[in-house]
């Protein structure tokens, strides 16, 4: 029952219109990771507000023991977490930021997906074949 | 050992690369992920909401496109060609105060007139990302002053927006629009949105007694807001140059008719916690100039006065005004409260009429003091009571026209899975503009009126199961006190009778793919004492069609009006298609009002020499007409 419980919860928040932007960020980093569930650091209250309901992206509190960061800004980083990859949330951040993989913004009022190919070979992380088409 | 055999299969689904469908899936962000969706105000009232996408796919260039087929405005324009919905065939200038215009927190109010509708109701939307339409007294949140309707436009942000824009259009009438924007961050924390614009707006030409009349407007506009998370800064202005259609001629033969316009909005508002704050400031500056081909007439009770043969004006008019409000949600309670001040001025340089400077009354400003408690009280978890009252105090400097106006409303929201029930009540009392006030000097009213006094009850469900939603409303108004035109003095004055609005309206939409939505209405309303007319039924109906294929968005939309009054059937068909180029580079074109069939307004005429009733003209304000855009995004 409590299985049942929980795929209907996962469901629901894969496929709620309310939160697409949760939808993409649980559809790409567990498949560029190669992990079913990941530690993501945020400083940003709208992206704690996105993440605040997956089950498989965990909200952590410190960088230092979490896969991954996402945001737009990182100048009051921790020097521990200077090297973890960041998927940035604003085109600004993603060109300045040295270890942003990828990318997901709004821009001339479109949505864009970006990836630095040499960043993702750095990180050891996989870019599924059919999403070549968005990375540089 | 199910529960993780279940978490590993959906695990998988996940790690599998091949179904990561980012295309579609940034295609449901961008058509569902509207602003709109967080803007909203759930237990606002009734509601309409035009998306960014619907906007863009209707073609909607001007807020016209928009207003016409929304419950329960439409579109008229009054005797100067300027948007007034509620337009009684009068030469007034503007009668609809009650329907209130925002951009984003931010009213767009003038000092003389009130309600920013009548110089911004038919504004260009290339700079808009989506509109919400509130009715029957919605909310007391936003605007200081009574409000029947409140329509609300957002801009545009750097958040979805950051680039450039330019945009160009051409029309069957030789009118053409440019418009550009660019919008950006500014350092780490603000950004900015800028837009300007050019419109050369020709209009169909109609005559009466061979001669033209002219609706033609040239406006130039400039629309920028800076903002962070938590503060604001709107600033728009523009200037325009209009033909006033009839304007005052009683035969519809102006000889000239101008109305030059200069018009500022400057607005801060933010928020610090739980309070919210606002200050702007607009500004009016109007020149009109009308010549008429008619000899006044210099006996009793005229005096050299009537009928008009020139009249000039030049008026300065300012709005400054400021608000603070507090707002709580606790678990079972979202609760608001504010006070707000509004200070009006405004001052005639000139009224020359018939060449006769005609004295002022002294009346240069009105002031609005106002505080409103609103209160939601969750009785169940799908069970929502809102409360609210508001009450205002109007001064006017010079006049005995001074009022407190007491607004209330109680509603009560009931939702099941698929049902929503909503219940209202609500109490609005208005007052007179500031060009009404001792507005004997220009024979539009005379002495102290009362306020006019308006109670709705009105109930809207709707129903909603996978593709389709039903939302079906009725509501009964009753008006009493409105200020309708007395046709022996041609004053405006309180109207003897309650007029009674029945309305009853079914509203289908069904979104049968992802890129096709199918918008149906059918309504019903019956008004009794109206003024003159008595009783008069309305019947009206939208089909609206969005549709894509491949790189073509195709919209069509029909509009159906008929009345016990002209006892016609009228015919407004409207058509559009946009193909995408490429990503940045769009090419469109669409025609409105094609059958040319169209719901017309009727201007009444007479004899300027015997002031016999002559036949009235009925003139539609939706040409007929095909517009050709192009549009490049970089």
């Amino acid at each position: 029952m409590k299985s049942i419980i929980l795929i209907l919860l996962l469901s629901i928040v894969l496929l709620s219109d309310d939160n697409y932007e949760l939808k993409l960020y649980q559809s790409l980093l567990p498949a560029l990771f190669q992990k079913k569930s990941l530690i993501v650091y945020t400083q940003e209250s709208e992206q704690k507000d996105i993440l605040k309901n997956s089950l498989i992206l965990e909200l952590s509190s410190s960088c230092s023991n979490s896969d991954l960061i996402i945001g737009k800004s990182f100048d009051e980083l921790s020097t521990e977490c200077l090297n973890k990859p960041i998927f940035a949330t604003s085109y600004r951040s993603y060109i300045n930021a040295q270890n942003s993989f990828g990318a997901f913004y709004w821009s001339k009022g479109r949505p864009q997906i970006q990836f630095k190919l040499e960043v993702i070979k750095t990180y050891n992380l996989h870019l599924p074949q059919n999403l070549y088409k968005y990375a540089k | 050992m199910k529960k993780n055999l279940l978490y590993f299969f959906l695990t998988l689904r996940l790690l599998n690369a091949q179904e990561i469908d980012l295309d579609s899936l940034l295609d449901d962000i961008k058509t569902k992920t509207d602003l709109s969706s967080k803007t909203k105000l759930e237990n606002g009232g009734v509601s309409t909401v035009y998306t960014r996408d619907d906007i863009y796919r209707m073609q909607a260039k001007t807020l016209k496109d928009i207003l016409k087929s929304t419950y329960p405005l439409g579109y008229t324009e009054n005797n100067y060609g300027l948007p007034d919905p509620y337009y009684m065939g009068t030469a007034h200038p503007f009668v609809s105060s009650s329907i209130r215009i925002f951009i984003d927190d931010q009213e767009l109010s003038l000092g003389l007139y009130g309600s920013g509708i009548v110089a911004y109701g038919n504004i260009e939307l290339n700079f808009i990302d989506h509109i919400e339409v509130y009715t029957g007294n919605p909310t007391y949140e936003f605007s200081t002053e009574p409000t029947f309707v409140l329509v609300k436009l957002y801009s545009k942000n750097a958040k979805k927006d950051a680039g450039s824009k330019v945009f160009a259009q051409v029309g069957s009438f030789g009118d053409s629009l440019l418009s550009c924007y660019n919008s950006g961050d500014i350092g780490k924390e603000w950004s900015y949105f800028a837009y300007g614009s050019q419109n050369n707006d020709i209009r169909e030409k109609h005559t009466s007694h061979d001669t033209e009349l002219s609706r033609d407007t040239q406006t130039t506009f400039i629309f920028a807001s800076f903002y962070d998370d938590n503060n604001k800064i709107l600033i728009d202005a523009g200037t325009s140059k209009k033909d006033t259609f009839i304007d005052q001629s009683l035969d519809a033969t102006p000889l000239g008719a101008d109305l030059d316009n200069d018009f500022l909005h400057i607005g801060y508002n933010g928020t610090y916690n739980n309070l919210s704050y606002l200050l702007s400031y607009d500004t009016l500056n109007t020149k009109t100039n009308f010549i008429d081909d008619v000899t006044p007439i210099a006996s009793a009770p005229y005096y050299g006065m009537l009928p008009i043969a020139s009249l000039y004006s030049d008026s300065k008019s300012f709005v400054i005004s400021s608000e603070l409000k507090y707002n709580r949600i606790t678990d079972t309670n979202k609760f608001i409260t504010g006070l707000k001040y509004r200070y009006k001025g405004f001052e005639y340089d000139t009224i020359l009429r018939n060449g006769f400077n005609i004295p002022r009354t002294g009346n240069t400003n009105q002031t609005v003091a106002t505080a409103f408690i609103e209160n939601q009280y969750s009785l169940e978890e799908n069970s929502i009571l809102t409360t609210g009252i508001s009450v205002s105090k109007v001064q006017n400097n010079h006049s005995v026209q001074n009022d407190d106006l007491l607004m209330y409303r109680l509603g009560h929201t009931y939702t099941t899975n698929n049902f929503v029930f909503k219940s209202i009540y609500s109490h609005v009392e208005v007052t007179l503009d500031a060009y009404l006030v001792n507005g004997y000097n220009v024979y539009i009213t005379d002495g102290k009126k009362d306020i006019t006094k308006q109670d709705l009850l009105l109930e809207d469900i709707i129903y909603q199961k996978e593709n389709n939603k039903y939302e079906l409303i009725f509501s009964f108004l009753k008006t009493k006190d409105q200020m309708t035109p007395n046709f022996q003095t041609g004053l405006l004055e309180n109207y003897s009778k309650t007029i009674a609005v029945k309305s009853a309206i079914l509203m289908w939409t069904h979104t049968y793919s992802k890129f096709d939505k199918l918008y149906m209405t059918a309504e019903y309303d019956t008004i009794d004492n109206v003024p003159v007319l008595n009783t008069k039924q309305q019947y009206k109906a939208i089909i609206r069609n969005l549709n894509t294929y491949d790189k073509f968005d195709i919209f069509n939309e029909l509009l159906y009006s008929r009345d016990s009054i002209e006892k016609e059937n009228f015919y407004d068909y409207s058509a559009g298609i946009f193909y995408h180029v490429n990503e940045d580079l769009g090419v469109s074109l669409k025609a409105t009002n094609i059958f040319a069939k169209t719901q017309t307004i009727t201007y009444s005429r007479m004899n300027p020499l015997t002031f016999a009733t002559e036949k009235s003209l009925e003139i539609s304000p939706i040409d007929r007409h095909i517009m050709l855009s192009i549009e490049y995004l970089f």
